[in-house]
């Protein structure tokens, strides 16, 4: 081994003994497949026989060994097989056998190299075994690359190992003591390591005081493994000694995470690493596309996870009477009504119940007639909007119930069931009001004041009754006002959606028989996606068409909702959850 | 004539009295026989500093290169997940869903010019700082892609799965060659003294196809052979001694067994069987102990239970299985293989019927233990030295296999795997196939490229490492050879 080193400086001009450098390049380059342990082709280039067999003097360029390692690299005859003789060394075989290819003390090296390696071998060995571990080392231009791995041992190093490892130390680039609570003396009589790169101390009693003054003795290291040890915070101190420090494992030691991340902020280069966890969220942006939805003639609300594209997962689901709103709220939780009158909020992970509201019993006047809640809204600091039918009004209440706020609406045709559809408080602090029977959706400030307000067109077509797709009317269901100021509102029984702007020009509208193959019904629910896709409930459509469906602004279908087994011909409120990101926020839905 | 009242000469046989006379003549012969490595051991059995050549627990061990990894943990996706539906994201095979196109296509059916398209039926999204698509069968590994190198361009020589899966762990299409871990064993030795270096996890459904040829020595020692190891209960099957064995009488009976057995040694000097029987003997007496503390995983934290899913029935199985594998990692075991799918059909990836149902299942069984496992590695730094590979036997085609459905059929032209851990350059992906995801067409990677990139990160020589066996210098990647994938390597 300390040969092969010598002789490799060797090359590079120490020595000006042609035969002794030609030896060096048949050592390094022919003697692994051509020699003692390894005989290609039986052919042995370590010997004076073999070589001769293909290399006669007299004649060196007519030889099979001139012509071979001549080749050029891409030759599939070239040796060595991979072409890989540089310039320079196939120069030095040449001159050698130009001068006759004398091989006077050539193969010596042969032999002493073989014993060299086995006498390294067996003190290593006998290293390893004093130590009670196991010692590697590799072969080829890296040749004193030695790792010493204590991790395993079932006996403590001996005082005599721990000395002969003295002996070695300078070679030493890896070493581990890891998963072992060793006495104290070892620690104390581990010999610097110059050349160490790489230390794995994880889950050992490494005394931290002792790591302060050995480890600045090891300026080359990289890696450094102390997870699971007393380390703390003393151990920044380290940092501007070690600037090799690549990598260093922290995980379940005395160093907060705060003091992780001040480092981290500190030695950008030092990759650092704690205690690391699977996001609480798998997908990247939130999840995969989930739908919550409601029908009321299948007596049910569901959440549910596109397993595959058009194929989904039941993930929770709850028995509903009636429900015109729901909302999937940012915790996870749902809140949604199971009757005209009552309000739930319920975690789906574990069924949970956490608020509930009774309009028929809570916040009721003298007075009041029949009750209905067609829309709600969790609004911030846990304050629930929450817009009254039949009472006509708009009213905010706390956790507890308590009353916080009432505006009254103005209502045309008052009836219990039909005053309101959606309602949704705008970015502005705005009211944005469906009334269903009067066809208009108006906008209200704070103080109940109209600000603003759109009669939903008929377009000249005369009203006919019904729920499905032959109906027509212009019973607005939901009304999103959008960030450049304009209203995206659907338009129930009118089978469309329209955009119009403060001046109520329609800037964009979809009729009822644009998109191929599709016939809109009832159009309820609207949700606007970060990407300006839009997300359109389609109720009362029967069971040849889509229940929801997301479409583009050049109305190109981007997906398609049907599931009559698990939602049926009353899917009245849909939502998707996907992408967080990709929905801004409350108000576009 | 010899004299039939003493057939010995000096109360030796003839044979042995050639063995121990001609001790030099004969231990020349017997080490061409068994190579180079043989010799190595047989010298450290010289120093006594190990009782056994074969089971290579050296001391000292002569590498070829610095080692990146010192353990591999193999994922193996019996039966052949489809790339287009996982890690190889094709938008236009979307569109195409239903159409039937003229695409060369060769599977169990055997060979087709064309068929019906089966359109992805995952969406796919952008990942990590590498932003690579992965689809949303594997929400929690996605968040892996920084450290994961993906070969888009495997192929390999059969769509058939017995001979697929001898390919992907010995290979050979054919039986009788040793399995990767033995190889790696062999290579590089076993560090841990009371735990096999070799083991093999199988899915609750059953083994896959071929069995135990899938974990085989072939013609190596039995010592290299992988062992299974269940993640409930018994850890490893009749491994436990009957009652009638207990107190020290084991021990005595093993001990009387050596003996015997070191007698005949002397008489069959060199015998690899002989030798991997004492060893194995001897081995199995350790894990009695050993082997129940590595598999105890009731000694983790619940956190990481929970990170790996242990708490939920769907990821349970799989993730303790993912949980034990770190832990032999850090005992030491050199190679551990874990089986997803076993048994028949839809108990693995091997989606003839329904593809959703199929996938489903087992991206839902091993999504969050394998991003558990890749993330628990990291944060304990084993990351650094562990390379975790993943992938199947073969892939599947983008066509549909029958009339009706979206069963897709075995496709060995093109397939994914990816490999993460020491030395493997993380958030890049190599290799393509054509816009279907049918064929690899850019940097084609043969099994064996794979097996030298695997073999090359343990320090080892894929081109060098070979045993002699029916006249032949054997290699895990053939005579021929085969380069590492450099462009994954860090």
């Amino acid at each position: 081994m300390w040969l092969h080193l010598l002789l490799w400086g060797s090359m590079v001009g120490f020595t000006q003994d042609p035969n002794q450098e030609a030896a060096a390049v048949l050592q390094a380059r022919c003697w692994s497949c051509h020699g003692a342990e390894k005989a290609k082709g039986g052919l042995r280039l370590d010997t004076e026989e073999g070589l001769t067999s293909v290399l006669d003097r007299e004649a060196w360029q007519e030889s099979e060994f001139a012509y071979r390692i001549g080749l050029p690299s891409e030759d599939s005859d070239v040796m060595p097989p991979d072409g890989s003789l540089p310039a320079e060394e196939l120069a030095v075989l040449q001159n050698w056998m130009k001068a006759g290819a004398e091989t006077i003390g050539f193969f010596d090296q042969v032999k002493s190299a073989a014993e060299n390696r086995r006498a390294e071998q067996q003190r290593l060995a006998e290293l390893g075994r004093l130590c009670g571990g196991r010692v590697d080392f590799a072969a080829g231009a890296d040749e004193s690359w030695l790792a010493v791995d204590f991790s395993l041992n079932t006996a403590t190093p001996s005082a005599e190992g721990l000395a002969a490892l003295q002996t070695v130390a300078d070679r030493i680039v890896e070493i581990s003591l890891a998963k072992q609570q060793w006495p104290e003396a070892v620690w104390q009589v581990l010999p610097a390591m110059p050349k160490l790169r790489r230390v794995h101390f994880q889950a050992s009693n490494a005394p931290p005081p002792w790591l302060q003054s050995w480890l600045p003795q090891s300026p080359e290291l990289e890696y450094l493994n102390l997870h699971s040890t007393s380390v703390g915070s003393e151990l920044s101190q380290l940092f501007p000694k070690l600037s090799r420090l690549q990598r260093l494992v922290l995980y379940q030691t005395k160093v907060s995470e705060a003091e992780l991340e001040a480092w981290q902020r500190s030695w950008p280069d030092l990759q650092i690493s704690g205690s690391l966890a699977l996001p609480a969220e798998p997908f990247q942006h939130g999840s995969p596309r989930r739908l919550l939805a409601a029908d009321a003639s299948k007596k049910r609300i569901a959440l549910i996870q596109e397993t595959a594209i058009g194929h989904f997962e039941l993930l929770w689901e709850h028995p509903i009477e009636q429900l015109h709103d729901l909302q999937w709220l940012a915790d996870g939780r749902v809140l949604f009504q199971d009757r005209w009158t009552r309000i739930l909020e319920i975690d789906p992970k574990d069924g949970s119940l956490h608020w509930s509201y009774d309009a028929a019993a809570q916040n009721r006047r003298p007075g009041d007639g029949p009750i209905e809640i067609h829309a709600f809204q969790r609004l911030a600091d846990d304050v629930t909007l929450i817009a009254e039918s039949g009472a006509a009004r708009l009213l905010e209440v706390d956790r507890q119930g308590t009353l916080l706020w009432q505006i009254p609406l103005q209502v045309d045709r008052p009836d219990p069931h039909h005053d309101t559809r959606l309602v949704r408080k705008t970015p502005t602090g705005t009211y944005l009001v469906c009334h269903e029977a009067d066809g208009v959706v108006r906008e209200y400030d704070r103080q109940g004041r109209v600000l603003w307000f759109y009669e939903v067109p008929l377009f000249n077509r005369k009203p006919a009754s019904g729920w499905g797709a032959d109906a027509w009317g212009n019973q607005v269901f939901a009304a999103i006002r959008l960030p450049n100021g304009h209203t995206l509102l659907s338009t129930g029984n009118g089978h469309g959606v329209l955009e119009v702007n403060p001046d109520k020009q329609i800037v964009w509208q979809l009729r009822q028989d644009e998109l191929p193959e599709i016939r809109l019904a009832w159009v309820t629910t609207l949700q606007v996606l970060k990407n300006g896709n839009i997300v359109i409930g389609n109720c009362h459509g029967e069971e040849a068409q889509p229940q929801i469906l997301e479409i583009d602004r050049q109305k190109k279908i981007h997906w398609r909702f049907r599931d009559f087994e698990r939602f049926g011909n009353s899917l009245s409120n849909g939502f998707i959850l996907e992408d967080t990101q990709v929905l801004s926020g409350h108000s576009l839905r | 004539m010899t004299s039939s009242r003493n057939p010995h000469f000096c109360r030796r046989t003839r044979r042995e009295f050639l063995w121990q006379g001609g001790a030099g003549f004969a231990s020349v012969a017997l080490a061409s026989l068994l190579g180079p490595r043989w010799l190595r051991g047989q010298s450290l059995i010289a120093d006594g500093s190990q009782s056994n050549p074969l089971f290579g627990q050296e001391p000292a061990s002569h590498l070829h290169h610095a080692p990146k990894a010192k353990s591999v943990i193999f994922l193996f996706m019996y039966g052949g997940p489809s790339q287009v539906d996982t890690f190889d994201y094709k938008p236009k095979l979307y569109p195409l869903d239903g159409k039937t196109i003229d695409v060369p296509t060769f599977g169990r059916q055997g060979k087709r010019p064309g068929g019906r398209v089966v359109g992805p039926k995952w969406r796919f999204r952008p990942y990590g700082q590498c932003g690579k698509y992965v689809s949303d069968l594997f929400p929690y590994l996605g968040h892996c892609v920084d450290d994961i190198a993906f070969v888009h361009s495997m192929y390999a020589e059969s769509p058939i799965h017995g001979s697929g899966l001898l390919n992907m762990n010995c290979g050979r299409l054919i039986s009788g060659h040793p399995s990767l871990g033995s190889w790696i064993n062999y290579g590089l030795g076993s560090v841990n003294q009371n735990l096999p270096g070799y083991v093999v996890m199988l899915d609750p459904s059953g083994g896959p196809i071929n069995g135990a040829k899938n974990w085989t020595n072939g013609y190596m020692p039995a010592s290299f052979q992988g062992v299974p190891l269940r993640a409930e209960g018994t850890p490893i099957l009749s491994l436990d001694p009957p009652p009638v064995l207990a107190q020290g009488r084991q021990r005595r009976l093993l001990d009387h067994l050596k003996r015997e057995n070191q007698i005949h040694q002397e008489s069959h000097p060199g015998n690899p069987e002989l030798a991997a029987r004492i060893a194995q003997f001897e081995l199995a007496y350790r894990m009695q102990s050993a082997a129940p503390e590595a598999v105890d995983v009731g000694k983790e934290s619940e956190a990481t239970q929970q990170m790996y899913g242990l708490d939920q029935p769907k990821t349970a199985d799989f993730g303790r299985k993912c949980l034990l594998a770190r832990r032999l990692v850090e005992r030491g075991v050199r190679f551990i293989q874990i089986y997803s799918g076993g048994g028949h059909n839809d108990d693995n990836w091997d989606a003839h019927g329904d593809l959703i149902f199929n996938h489903t299942r087992h991206a839902g069984r091993t999504d969050r233990p394998i991003a558990a496992l890749l993330t628990d590695l990291k944060q304990r730094g084993l990351l650094d030295q562990t390379l975790v590979v993943w992938g199947g036997e073969f892939g599947r085609q983008p066509t549909a296999e029958y009339a009706e459905g979206t069963g897709r059929d075995h496709n060995s032209w093109g397939f994914t795997m990816w490999l993460a851990g020491g030395g493997i350059r993380g958030g890049v992906s190599v290799g393509e196939t054509d816009e279907l995801g049918s064929k690899a067409v850019r940097d084609r990677f043969h099994v064996k490229n794979l097996h030298a990139t695997i073999l090359h990160l343990l320090g080892l020589d894929p081109n060098g490492l070979s045993f002699f066996f029916n006249g032949l210098d054997q290699k895990l990647v053939g005579v021929e050879g085969a380069r590492p994938i450099q462009q994954i390597l860090a």
